[in-house]
């Protein structure tokens, strides 16, 4: 019988199971749905991958140091679960949100007073987009320590970079949109970065605001980008860069010398030998197309350190995708997110912060021209990021067969988050030296 | 498969099943949390609405009357008392027209009058913001309002 044959005649759904749950999956309905056989046997669990629409984001079968929360910290994907929370949050808030100068401010009160739920939705909402910052981040930096952007991932981690870039423009457009002064002094102070730039900083800037001053023009174009711009943006990229984790099987090679190379992809999956079935497995499943069909069923390939992903992987993807959720939640009962009088344009708060962010770069402006700090030094950052995997032609992965690289990228990082920190945490009216132990001047 | 058929022999290490267990039994722990969370809120919004009213009132009050002094003290008096505009500090007034019909005249203006359109929409000055706080600030005159039956006519100049 084939794999093809098993699929349509519902090999083995429901057979030994009794009463009512047995019933129930040998009925035509349950059948129609959920179409691969239910045997809990190697070929069973790689037809159940084959056949499910939402497994297929999956390899069917992944080497088992995948499954160790070290391995990765599961960051991409709770960057991913932040997104989709972000999504249902942005929704409820999208029914009672008016982008207009007039109504934006009141329908954030509206929100505390008058909707179900409202409050708590925009908690989560903010708290999500805060936390995703961070995790899109952090996940940047473990797949650099991990070498994980090396070849042939070079350019899913250009993706991952505009995806950082698009998350930031996310939590900045967002940002605006409560028309409180926090808001109002937030984005003046980042927008007004742009002018900087020579010649065409000026003109940038007014695109960008709709004018030369924060009005409805911006508050419309912000929230144009936030609602509908950037998420289309953002689903596509991140749909192109989870479709390349799952094509490049998951996981990096510990030792990266010699890995992925196109001859272990051109032989014959069966032919391959017992060792090297982990590596050869993103090569397999490349082959599904053209390899027939019994040469890359499950039970032919030998003992390996693989694992399947369902229900090893699934389930503790659904367990960490709960978990952040329960986080952000908890985060939005015990933290209100804060909204600050009327956006005034002639009210200067002391300290005009940019968001926490950008405050490095506020802080580096507050030392350097601002050409240099403003943008030179942002640009070269973002373009040394994105060419990094074409500069760094160092195979290896461990961090003590590439020392330059990981030193050179834990100075910028240290710097990085050092400058953000003081920003952040010390940096009062006028940009003074105050500490957070004697006046706290952060705002979320 | 055969109905009679033998259980094939577990094909993954027990460790792997177990540890497969152990996650289940957090995800079950998060939901929990997922549904205490959202039941803490609930048990909490009323008196949180309560309070972010209460303040948003206090508020509004103050924006208001500021507000009120700056653009409407000139026809309507110091305390509302009423100029060359109508009296707004009466009980009459203040009974009859809901805060909607308050927005709408302070906004649109009363033509026929000398009651200019004050929202931005009707090429005023004022937010619709702007505007509720205004409103705000005549409602809290409600409780202690005078009864004035001529409220209409204002005080005469001079």
């Amino acid at each position: 019988m084939s794999d093809q044959d098993v699929l349509e005649s519902n090999e083995g759904v429901g057979v030994d199971e009794p009463g009512l749950s047995g019933r129930l999956h040998r009925s035509q309905v349950w059948r129609s749905m959920f179409r691969h056989p239910q045997q809990d046997t190697p070929r069973g669990r790689a037809l159940q991958g084959f056949s499910n629409f939402f497994l297929h984001v999956y390899p069917v079968k992944i080497p088992r140091r995948v499954l160790r929360n070290r391995y990765s910290w599961r960051l991409g994907f709770i960057s991913g679960v932040l997104f989709l929370i972000l999504l249902i949050t942005g929704l409820y808030l999208m029914f009672v949100y008016t982008p207009s100068v007039g109504a934006a401010y009141g329908d954030m009160q509206r929100l505390k007073t008058g909707v179900g739920f409202g409050q708590l939705i925009r908690n989560v909402h903010r708290w999500s987009a805060h936390l995703m910052v961070l995790v899109v981040f952090l996940h940047m930096v473990r797949v650099f320590y991990a070498g994980a952007y090396k070849h042939p991932r070079e350019f899913n981690w250009v993706f991952g970079i505009m995806l950082l870039l698009l998350t930031l423009a996310f939590s900045f457009t967002g940002y605006l949109l409560p028309w409180d002064q926090l808001a109002y002094w937030a984005v003046t102070v980042g927008t007004n970065l742009v002018k900087y730039v020579p010649l065409i900083g000026n003109p940038t800037q007014n695109l960008l605001i709709g004018g030369d001053q924060i009005g409805q023009s911006t508050l419309l174009r912000f929230y144009a980008l936030h609602v509908a711009v950037l998420p289309a943006a953002l689903v596509m990229i991140l749909g192109i860069h989870i479709w390349r984790v799952r094509k490049d099987g998951f996981a990096v090679r510990r030792s990266n010398v010699g890995a992925f190379e196109e001859d272990a992809v051109a032989q014959p999956a069966a032919a391959a030998p017992a060792h090297a079935a982990p590596e050869l497995y993103g090569g397999r499943v490349r082959l599904l197309g053209v390899v027939d069909r019994e040469s890359i069923t499950a039970e032919a390939r030998p003992v390996d350190d693989t694992v399947f992903t369902w229900p090893h992987l699934v389930v503790r993807h659904v367990v960490v995708a709960l978990g952040t959720a329960a986080v952000v939640l908890a985060l939005g009962v015990a933290f209100s997110a804060p909204l600050r009088g009327l956006a005034n344009p002639n009210v200067t708060p002391e300290p005009a912060k940019a968001p926490w962010y950008f405050a490095g770069l506020q802080e580096l402006l507050s030392r350097f021209d601002p050409l240099v700090a403003g943008i030179l030094i942002p640009a070269a950052a973002v373009m040394a990021f994105v060419f990094l995997p074409y500069l760094d032609r160092n195979p290896a992965t461990e961090a003590r067969n590439r020392k330059v690289a990981v030193t050179l990228f834990s100075i910028l990082l240290s710097l990085a988050v050092v400058l953000t920190v003081v920003g952040t945490f010390f940096r009062g009216p006028g940009w003074q030296w105050i500490p957070p132990w004697d006046h706290w001047y952060v705002e979320l | 498969m055969p109905r009679d058929a033998p259980t094939p022999p577990p094909f993954e290490p027990v460790a792997l099943q177990r540890s497969l267990e152990r996650y289940m039994v957090w995800g079950l722990v998060f939901m929990l949390a997922l549904v205490a969370g959202f039941v803490a809120y609930r048990v909490r919004e009323p008196g949180l609405r309560k309070e972010a009213l209460r303040s948003q009132t206090a508020s509004y009050t103050a924006v208001g009357r500021t507000l009120y002094r700056a653009s409407c003290a000139e026809c309507h008096g110091k305390r509302a008392e009423g100029g060359s505009g109508p009296t707004l500090n009466a009980k009459e007034f203040l009974k009859a027209t809901t805060d909607a019909q308050m927005q709408l005249l302070i906004s649109g203006g009363v033509s026929g009058s000398d009651m200019p359109a004050w929202n931005l929409d009707y090429g005023g000055t004022m937010t619709d913001e702007q505007v509720r706080q205004i409103v705000t600030f005549l409602r809290g005159l409600e409780p202690n309002a005078p009864s004035v039956p001529g409220w209409r006519k204002g005080k005469a100049p001079g």
